[in-house]
């Protein structure tokens, strides 16, 4: 009874390209990967299984997410805020991996606290901005900010850039909906240029943050450099699956997580690179129908909170494997190999689901 | 709609430009920018590696092979490949294994010449117990990192024997690599003919390495390999060189320098002990112009350039004191011929008529000619001290005896106009020197004939160190081989090699042919099973006179004195390479007959120069025409030449040789007698110490 209330009033579209990208996905990470894996004398699909247990994880996170009332998790919202803190917090005591202090290791697997936190801010704004209806003055605008400083400071220390970015997204996407004026939200455009050039005149970066920030507008690093290489070399029709070169023999870096758009560039070339951003986009037109026809006003901030971690998500990452955009730790949603990020983008999709359910009642 | 709908609405029109933006450039990619990134994509993961080709082989021209290769075993080491934390424990282990210095391995590895992706050199010529080893440790040599492999290096199986005629290997530089053609291919690392004939026959040595596609992983390793182009081995060079005379030359050599040294040099009232620290010993055939011995001395060890010179050694071999063993002092050694000049000068006096065959002069062993200011006479005098006198003399006995005073007579009477002024250069011209003897090694030098001419352009390039006029100094010291006169050892031997046979200016070779290695060692192998067959006494590798006693000339070798033994004659068949005429000099018989009197006077005759050197040489079987010639070359102590050839009536071979510093022309001619005792075939006795006999010239 409670899994068919659960599936009940889900958005079917919505529910199908989910299941079509994260399998794709799987299939991606796995062409992604053979290879190099088999020459290594490692076990040739350890990636795609790992993905396929993630993405079970998350389905069953995004049926949880969605089958509580939304309004309740509102609710719980500033618990699960101070919850993130903590763990934001607690994270900087841990051990470096690769660099930053942002994973809590649980045996084999490493919780990334960054990813849920995203859920949560998402939540938190919109428990506050949805609470009054259009009446947004100077006051809750600067509250908004501080919900969404707090994290951003916290990750920025591990450090966790793109994470960073993702929340900032977040929150001037739902101060927009929420009502802020034009004023208010060029002032946040200015006030975050002016951050950011601080940060990276003043040595704030580590040189390797700023070398890929600023990259972007002259030699591209390594990682891009192949990674154009490889999307290019896919031409219209690609190289096939399993066949690219330059993703099969491991010249882009990180290309099952953070550059699997150059395997599918490469593999698939154009058509498939546009097939998959052309489902990334049904997925946000679906989000933002969900958005707007949302019964109340924290819903709608809700689905956008998630439109707005999708969109900055896809565009950053999509637009980073060709020199469009600076290079940040950042996954292709629902796509990418990853197990806390995964979990987190079903999570955001049960949320929307959640909206969408509860759309019609009273 | 709602405020918050419309505003949801901007948010859409947002994410379609992004996504626009997305198609858009992932669209350029994939197509305008396709081509030129997939070029790309080819460059990065494939590298094009050259297939060396294996170098040519030198032989000795009865197929000993004087220069090979050898396969040696060759540990490589690719760094990038060893776990960080155990880089130290690998490089120590290796170090110990290989007996190579930790720093050593170091600094192979960054160094700068090794290409792009290829593990460095860390060993060459690694014992093959370490080899073996490496190979059943892969815990202690992780497989991924250390390497062995196989190369091949340059050995010379009779040490240093003919290492000047030979040369040496180096490695490439930048400048070899842009000014050889492209279809060379020659590529760092590679090694390139730096000296000798491995540098004149550098094209034919070497092939042309073949080529291989590898591409690989980012890591460097290989996934796929493709062979494009099969490499070319270089050919092998069989050189005009006869081991055994080679062999003899060289130990004739060091031995006449030491004779030369039991001699004393008196230099007015001074007696100083004979230097003699170098010189060059050099036999050809008078026919075809091969070069068949060729020494100098002091020489190098070739196996010390194989893996590069040691900046120590190339110190030793520049210092002064070493007398500049690199130099092939045969070709490259400019010396003043002395009286060995005279036969030029003679030659010349008889073709310009100033004197018939039987002209004769009264020697008072000073010839004298008035000064033009008229007070003091200007005077030249015989050698010795007093001067020799020899009293009345004609042609033939002023060459036997060397008498000074009948020569400045010859070029008191050219200069002074009574013929064609530079008449003695015209014939040293024809008989070819000044000029190359064409003779394929680097650096020959030519040599100086000077005249009036040459005296213009010194004077006109450095007015202040040469006067304009040509004075009569010149041509007097001229026509007995002083002055400015300059030979080299084999233009030496090369024109008399003229006057041996007939007049005829030769191109002298060092190589016989060039042939690919499948048909060397087809007819090596044929030549051993025929030799196998048939008992090995008619094998003859120089088509040589009849007086000489049958037997491959090898065999007339005991040892030689580098402590090689020489093994059994493998024997490649005989080549009748074509002579190379250079030109021809009008020489009549009634002229050279006597000419030839004269020199085998010097060799054999009453006062003869040379009589001390031959004393006991059996000219009756072997005869022998010869010059000494005792060079003045102050302040150094006077150079001993000689240069002669035979067996007469039919010279085969002429040899010339110079001692730096050797105080008397006779002592040379010790060298050249132990030569012809070789090709002779009779006993080969040390080289005597010639004090005296004959006359001082």
């Amino acid at each position: 009874m409670q899994l068919s209330a659960a599936v009940r009033g889900f958005d079917p579209i919505l529910v199908v390209l989910t299941i079509l990208l994260s399998s794709f996905g799987v299939l991606m990470i796995y062409s992604a990967t053979r290879d190099t894996q088999q020459a290594a004398g490692l076990p040739p699909a350890l990636y795609p299984t790992k993905q396929i247990v993630f993405i079970g994880l998350g389905v069953l996170a995004m049926f949880l997410v969605a089958s509580i009332d939304y309004r309740t998790l509102l609710d719980l919202s500033p618990a699960m805020y101070a919850g993130s803190l903590v763990l934001l917090v607690a994270v900087l005591f841990t051990g470096e991996i690769n660099g930053a202090r942002a994973w809590f290791s649980i045996g084999q697997f490493q919780l990334q606290p960054a990813e849920f936190t995203k859920i949560v801010l998402i939540l938190a704004l919109a428990a506050y901005g949805g609470a009054q209806r259009n009446q947004l003055d100077g006051h809750r605008v600067r509250v908004m900010v501080a919900i969404a400083a707090l994290p951003i400071v916290l990750v920025f220390i591990e450090p966790d850039l793109g994470g960073a970015f993702v929340y900032g997204v977040i929150l001037l996407a739902i101060l927009w909906v929420a009502g802020a004026t034009a004023r208010q939200m060029s002032g946040f455009f200015v006030l975050g240029i002016t951050v950011a050039v601080l940060t990276v005149r003043f040595g704030i970066l580590k040189g390797y943050q700023v070398t890929r920030l600023t990259s972007f507008f002259g030699t591209p690093v390594y990682h891009v450099k192949n990674s154009k290489i490889a999307i290019g070399s896919g031409g219209v029709t690609g190289r096939g699956l399993f066949a690219g070169s330059q993703t099969k023999f491991g010249y882009v870096p990180e290309r099952h997580t953070d550059f699997i758009f150059s395997v599918v560039g490469e593999q698939l070339g154009v058509i498939g690179a546009a097939l998959l951003l052309f489902g990334l986009g049904l997925l946000c037109w679906r989000m933002i129908r969900i958005a707007i026809q949302a019964r109340d006003t924290a819903g709608t901030l809700i689905v956008t909170g998630a439109l707005a971690l999708f969109v900055f998500q896809i565009f950053e990452n999509v637009g980073m494997t060709m020199q469009l955009m600076p290079v940040t730790g950042i996954p292709l949603p629902l796509v990418s190999y990853g197990g806390s990020s995964t979990i987190m983008e079903f999570m955001a999709l049960g949320l929307v689901l959640n909206v969408n359910r509860h759309r019609y009642r009273s | 709609m709602t405020e918050p709908g419309r505003r949801l609405l901007s948010i859409g029109l947002l994410v379609v430009a992004l996504f626009t933006a997305l198609l858009v450039r992932v669209s350029l990619l994939g197509t305008v920018q396709s081509a030129s990134l997939r070029r790309e994509a080819e460059r990065s993961l494939r590298d094009i590696n050259p297939l060396p080709a294996t170098r040519g082989r030198i032989l000795s021209r009865d197929g000993q092979v004087l220069v090979d290769n050898l396969a040696v075993n060759v540990v490589k080491l690719d760094a990038q490949k060893i776990p960080k934390l155990e880089r130290t424990a690998v490089l120590g282990r290796l170090s110990q294994l290989l007996d190579v210095p930790f720093s050593t391995i170091e600094s192979r590895l960054v160094d700068p010449r090794n290409p792009r992706y290829e593990p460095a050199r860390i060993a060459t010529k690694a014992k093959e117990s370490a080899i073996v080893y490496i190979v059943e440790n892969p815990d202690l040599f992780p497989t991924a990192a250390v390497s062995v492999d196989v190369t091949w290096q340059r050995v010379y199986p009779f040490g240093r024997l003919a290492a000047h005629v030979l040369g040496y290997l180096g490695p490439v530089n930048a400048d070899d690599i842009r000014s050889q053609p492209a279809d060379l291919r020659y590529q760092n690392a590679d090694s390139i003919g730096r000296a000798g004939i491995e540098k004149s026959f550098e094209r034919e040595l070497r092939g042309v390495p073949g080529e291989e596609v590898v591409t690989k992983d980012p890591s460097g390793r290989v996934v796929d390999r493709k062979r494009v182009r099969e490499p070319v081995p270089g050919s092998d060079v069989r050189l005009a060189i006869d081991i055994g005379l080679q062999d003899l030359a060289e130990s004739t050599l060091a031995q006449g320098l030491r004779a030369a040294r039991e001699n004393q040099f008196v230099r007015g009232s001074k007696i100083e002990s004979i230097k003699a620290e170098a010189g060059a010993l050099v036999c050809m055939d008078v026919t075809t112009g091969e070069v068949v011995a060729s020494a100098s001395y002091p020489a190098y060890d070739p196996a010390e350039f194989t893996d590069g010179l040691s900046l120590k050694r190339d110190a030793e071999y520049r210092a002064p004191e070493s007398h500049a063993p690199l130099i092939n002092r045969v070709i490259e050694g400019r010396y003043p011929p002395g009286s060995t000049f005279k036969i030029f000068t003679a030659i010349a006096a008889l073709r310009y008529g100033l004197i018939t065959t039987s002209t004769s002069y009264e020697d008072k062993g000073v010839f004298e000619v008035p000064s033009l200011k008229g007070k003091a006479k200007w005077q030249w005098k015989n050698a010795g001290s007093p001067p020799s006198q020899f009293g009345v003399i004609d042609l033939e006995k002023a060459l036997r005896v060397s008498a000074d005073t009948f020569f400045y007579k010859i070029g008191f009477d050219f200069h002074m106009g009574r013929t064609n002024e530079n008449g003695i250069q015209q014939v040293a011209r024809e008989l070819g020197l000044g000029s190359y003897t064409n003779i394929r090694l680097p650096n020959e030098s030519r040599g100086i004939i000077p005249d009036r001419a040459r005296q213009k352009r010194l004077h006109d390039r450095f007015p202040d160190k040469f006067a304009k006029d040509w004075p009569l100094g010149a041509t007097i010291n001229a026509s007995i081989g002083q002055g400015d006169v300059l030979v080299t050892p084999l233009q030496l031997a090369r024109s008399y090699a003229a006057l041996a046979n007939g007049g005829t200016v030769l191109d002298t070779k060092i190589e016989l042919e060039v042939i690919d290695r499948a048909t060397a060692d087809r007819l090596m192998k044929q030549a051993e099973s025929d030799a196998l067959a048939s008992p090995p006494t008619t094998t003859t590798t120089l088509p040589v006179a009849p007086t000489i006693p049958e037997g491959p000339l090898v065999s007339v070798i005991p040892k030689s004195e580098f402590g090689v033994d020489i093994p059994s004659p493998v024997t490649l068949p005989p080549v009748v390479v074509k002579p190379d005429v250079e030109g021809h000099v009008e020489l009549p018989d009634e002229f050279r007959s006597v000419l030839l009197r004269g020199l085998e006077g010097a060799v054999g005759g009453d006062r003869g120069t040379a009589v001390g050197a031959f004393e006991g040489f059996d000219l009756n079987r072997f005869g022998i025409a010869g010059k000494t010639g005792t060079a003045e070359k102050p302040p150094q102590q006077d150079y001993a030449v000689f240069v002669g050839f035979g067996p007469l009536p039919e010279p085969k071979f002429s040899c010339a040789a110079i001692i730096e510093q050797g105080g008397f022309g006779r002592q040379a001619g010790a060298l050249v007698r132990r030569m012809f005792e070789g090709i002779a075939g009779f006993r080969i006795q040390p080289v005597r110490v010639v004090s005296q006999g004959g006359s001082e010239n």
